[in-house]
């Protein structure tokens, strides 16, 4: 019966999933469309004849009216098809989302990744002595990076880096793709990713410090802490197998947070770097009024953000059964 | 629960103090004085930022008497340039979250206070907007609608921050229209607009401020990201953001001059964190956090 | 004769707080026996919770000063760091904490946590500590143990939850163990079942018990010894037996009164005394109880009364003791 229910409740929140997503994509949609200015008129330049711009409008369905683009547009992209780019000749939208995606997904996976291995053993150490020198200066100090910006960071980076250390592949525009047959270039583009890491990793290592220190911080004033020690278990046993997993949920959440809003939020990064993710092909098609990449681009930044919502709530219920149970 | 047993346990280890220290009054400081330094910035003798001082002319000039910062590329003072740059900086990220705040917030008490169905749809339009990063929304409007001015900053910047400042403030008023003051006011039949304006207003502007100091930090951040991509306010106008860009691309060969970037970086992230930390204070002062919301 | 099992002598526990020290445990001393229950009773804020703790060795090291002695099985607990207590614990000394709901890990499957203290304690192989750990619900009456083994503190019950706290604090076979308020804030009749496993358990592993409580009723049936506890002091100490009949401090006294009848189980609360205890912020002379107590005189506002004996059972600090000794 248990069973029966936890079905259940998945099977609800994947139709509440799909509901969210037909309005974020609607959303985007029209989004994209209400932007001022005229694609025609951006692609064709100012001179082109009423005639030649029409045929244009015709060409690409825009003379159509705006439910019916939506409705062509959705069916199409739930074919895989997410058009063609209306700039740059004959590149469809798919190619440039499945160059894009991977840039993405290392960037964000790797960065997470660092700043996580440091943030958990920090806040442990820092929350177990609160207030005490320790956690005082690693306060301080994330409290400053906090409010450094990112694009900041970066030209301290590249300056230190790639100008004074002079070392190779860390400069913007240097990216180049992983590959699985040449390690020279993977260990390049590794080195590509340094700078954008680093800097991407700062900024999540203070959200996470901060949230699980002041998490654990209330789980060690816990019976249950203190039943755990009482029964003889050292502290760091007592740290990370009956602190630390009470209290993650909120950093879970936050890493939901972190990883969706990277996903299109990267783009000052991506930029910056001259990376060609998401971010970057996001900025670039705005700025060339390159609508169905802008739509297209937008449609799996909204998607990605709902996906890893709903991953960060399941690996949250999964990690404290009591919201589930609705005791929290 | 038990009331035989109701001991409150403080803990020796953490006492919360509910002060708001020296830190805080230093930062209060340093943000007054800077708004001052850039309101008054005209009257205070201090050199131009735009003309360039052709009596003692020097290009990328060190650090002296004349130019306590030195001088950028094009021989103009960076002191000045610091100064004056905070005015853009400053009047886009108050600008934007007075409209942001008067806004919101107005909408957020009436929606909160009124409750039924205009407060769901409305929340829940709300949410789902703060779903979409905002900052890509002003990049997209910014981008079609060249070349930027202070004025469409604060409009486009104003508008994309209502949703945040509208679910914060309608989580406070619906938190302090819970109060039993607040329920006792009404049963002893006092009006709606002065309750809400003895009674909600005062319970919900501290949640508020600590979100609109914090809000302005973002702001001033989000201008700088534009900056980078050139969507920030046009030369000759210039504003932290558009001073950090200048100078990334002066930090090379041949002119490296670092004075052009350490000076604007210094002064906007001591700016930055000074604001934060009173903001992130004031929210602990009382007691706020999005949990409750 | 043996040496009791644990001894505690002077033993002041003084937190520094914000505001100033605050003497929580002020002068206690105290002896179990082997295989002995004792009782200490007390208001809330009494110290009892704190004295506990400080018996266990569990206070933490900053913040906190402590003097006097704890010696439990001939060895020296006060002062001394939890790095080298921790052998102890679990094995020689455990404690059962007040709130079932909080003292379970709530992200853990209940016997997981027990075949964890388990593994540590004893140093015995999972898959054994599982089958002992299965076991050991079986003991504490937990229905339909292999069920519950996988649930998680909250699908379970208060009543429930506490046994599992319970076979959780003794699987290591402790000699002592420490029950702080064990059964507040469960039902009337919960109450009495989990008192019961405590004493099941104490008789099958001949442990010595110390049950905390604001309760009289609770340990007026228990127990073989009790002490009644009041700001941070003893102030009566004597044969259960004689509680009734033979207590000589006016407080116990008040206690007495304020529980309706000891047959009566309900859950009686100590809150029926007038005036409320001492602010122990403030530096305390003479009787700490005088400002409630309707014996009170200028000597007793005054002057400290010590533990004394005038020919009973019975130990009082109190210079107008009532009753008239046996
Ligand atoms: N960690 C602590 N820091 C400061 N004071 C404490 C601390 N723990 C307990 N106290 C104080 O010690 C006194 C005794 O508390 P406690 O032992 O919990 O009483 P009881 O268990 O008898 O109800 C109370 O006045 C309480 O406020
Ligand atoms: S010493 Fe005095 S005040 Fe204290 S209990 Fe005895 S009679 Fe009461
Ligand atoms: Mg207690």
């Amino acid at each position: 019966m248990l069973k029966a229910l936890r079905l259940r409740a998945i099977g609800i929140r994947l139709s509440v999933i799909a509901v969210i997503l037909s309005f974020v994509s609607f959303g985007t949609f029209i989004v994209a469309r209400l932007v001022p200015g005229d694609p025609a008129v951006a692609v064709l330049g100012v001179g082109a004849t009423p005639e030649t711009i029409r045929k244009y409008r015709h060409e690409f369905g825009l003379d159509k009216n705006l439910i019916v683009q939506f409705w062509d547009w959705l069916t199409h992209i739930l074919r895989g098809d997410f058009g063609m780019s209306i700039v740059h000749q004959g590149v469809t939208v798919g190619s440039i989302i499945k160059t894009a995606v991977p840039v993405d997904f290392e960037l964000i996976f790797l960065s997470q990744l660092v700043a996580i291995a440091l943030a958990i053993p920090m806040a442990l150490k820092a929350s177990r002595r609160p207030n005490r020198l320790f956690d005082r200066i690693s306060n301080v100090s994330s409290f400053v990076i906090w409010s450094i910006p990112s694009y900041v960071i970066i030209i301290f980076l590249l300056e230190l880096v790639s100008v004074q250390w002079n070392v190779g592949h860390t400069g913007p525009g240097s990216y180049v793709g992983i590959s699985l047959s040449s390690w020279q270039q993977t260990s390049q583009n590794l080195m590509s990713m340094l700078i954008p890491i680093v800097t991407l990793a700062i900024g999540s290592f203070v959200s996470y410090f901060r949230v699980l220190r002041s998490e654990l911080i209330g789980t060690l004033q816990e019976d249950f802490v203190t039943m755990a020690r009482s029964k003889g278990m050292t502290t760091r046993r007592v740290m990370w197998r009956h602190a630390l997993r009470p209290s993650s949920v909120a950093f879970v959440m936050t890493a939901g947070i972190n990883i969706g809003s990277l996903v299109a939020g990267g783009f000052v990064v991506q930029f910056m770097m001259q990376m060609p993710g998401l971010g970057y092909n996001l900025v670039n098609s705005i700025t060339e009024q390159d609508y169905p990449v802008l739509q297209g681009i937008a449609f799996v930044v909204a998607v990605s953000i709902v996906l890893v919502t709903f991953l960060a709530d399941s690996l949250a219920r999964l990690l404290d059964p009591r919201i589930s149970n609705g005791r929290r | 629960m038990d009331v035989g047993n109701k001991s409150v346990e403080v803990t020796a280890e953490t006492v919360v103090t509910k002060k708001l220290g020296p830190v805080f009054w230093i930062c209060a400081i340093w943000i007054a004085i800077t708004v001052l330094a850039a309101i008054v910035a005209p009257w205070i003798g201090l050199p131009s930022p735009t003309v360039v001082d052709y009596n003692n002319f020097s290009m990328n000039g060190p650090m002296s008497a004349a130019h306590w910062f030195g001088t950028n590329d094009g021989g103009q003072d960076i002191f000045a340039r610091v100064v004056y740059g905070a005015r853009i900086s400053l009047e886009v990220s108050f600008g934007s979250m007075l409209l942001a705040s008067l806004v919101g917030g107005t909408a957020a008490i009436f929606a909160a206070y009124k409750g039924g169905i205009l407060d769901t749809i409305s929340n829940a339009l709300m949410t789902l907007i703060l779903a979409f990063p905002a900052a890509l929304a002003v990049i997209a409007i910014l981008s079609f609608w060249m070349p930027t001015t202070p004025f469409k900053l604060i409009l486009i910047v104003g508008i994309s921050g209502i949703p945040l400042i509208f679910r914060v403030v309608r989580g406070a008023t619906l938190a302090a229209a819970r109060k039993e003051y607040v329920l006792a006011a009404h049963v002893q039949g006092a009006k709606t607009p002065r309750i809400i304006f003895k009674e909600i207003i005062p319970a919900v502007w501290p949640t508020a401020v600590a979100f609109f100091i914090l809000g302005v930090a973002s702001v001033i951040m989000l201008e700088g990201a534009l900056a980078f991509l050139g969507l920030s306010v046009q030369s000759p106008a210039f504003s932290w953001g558009t001073l950090l860009n200048d100078a990334r691309q002066k930090i090379y060969p041949p002119n490296q001059n670092f004075n052009m970037l350490i000076w604007p970086c210094l002064d906007m992230v001591l700016f930055l964190v000074s604001l934060n930390f009173i903001g992130d204070r004031l929210r602990s002062y009382f007691d706020v956090t999005e949990g409750k919301l | 004769m043996k040496s009791p099992l644990l001894v505690v002598s002077d033993l002041h526990t003084t937190f520094e707080t914000p505001r100033g020290p605050l003497p929580a445990v002020r002068g206690v001393s105290f002896s179990v026996a082997e295989n002995q229950t004792v009782g200490i009773v007390g208001e809330s804020g009494s110290g009892k919770t704190v004295l506990a703790r400080t018996v266990m060795g569990l206070q933490p090291i900053r913040g906190v000063t402590l003097s006097g002695s704890v010696l439990l099985n001939g060895k020296e607990i006060v002062n001394r760091p939890h790095d080298e207590l921790r052998h102890m614990w679990g094995s020689e000394v455990a404690m059962i904490f007040q709130d079932p709901m909080t003292s379970l890990n709530p992200v853990r499957r209940i016997g997981d946590q027990i075949a964890e203290s388990l593994q540590v304690g004893i140093g015995i192989k999972r898959k054994e500590a599982r089958a002992r750990a299965l076991e050991l619900l079986v003991q504490v009456g937990i229905p339909s143990p292999e069920d519950r083994f996988d649930a998680y503190p909250s699908q379970l019950s208060g009543g429930m939850r506490q046994r599992v706290v319970i076979a959780s604090a003794l699987s290591c076979n402790p000699k002592l163990v420490l029950a702080d308020e064990p059964t507040t804030g469960l039902d009337v009749t919960i109450q009495a079942q989990i008192l019961d496993l405590l004493d099941k358990m104490k008789a099958e592993r001949k442990m010595s018990t110390i049950l905390v409580t604001h309760d009289l009723g609770v340990v007026a049936t228990r127990t073989d010894h009790i002490y009644v506890m009041y700001a941070g002091r003893i102030v009566e100490s004597l044969p259960t037996a004689d509680l009734h009949a033979h207590h000589r401090h006016p407080y116990t006294a008040a206690l007495l009164n304020s529980t309706p009848r000891i047959e009566n189980k309900s859950h009686t609360r100590l809150t029926a005394i007038p005036g409320s205890p001492p602010n122990l912020l403030k530096p305390l002379t003479g009787c700490a109880f005088a400002a409630r107590c309707s014996f009170a005189t200028d000597l007793c506002r005054n002057q400290t009364p010590e533990l004394r004996r005038d020919g009973g059972a019975s130990e009082f600090a109190c210079f107008n003791p009532v009753g008239v000794n046996a």
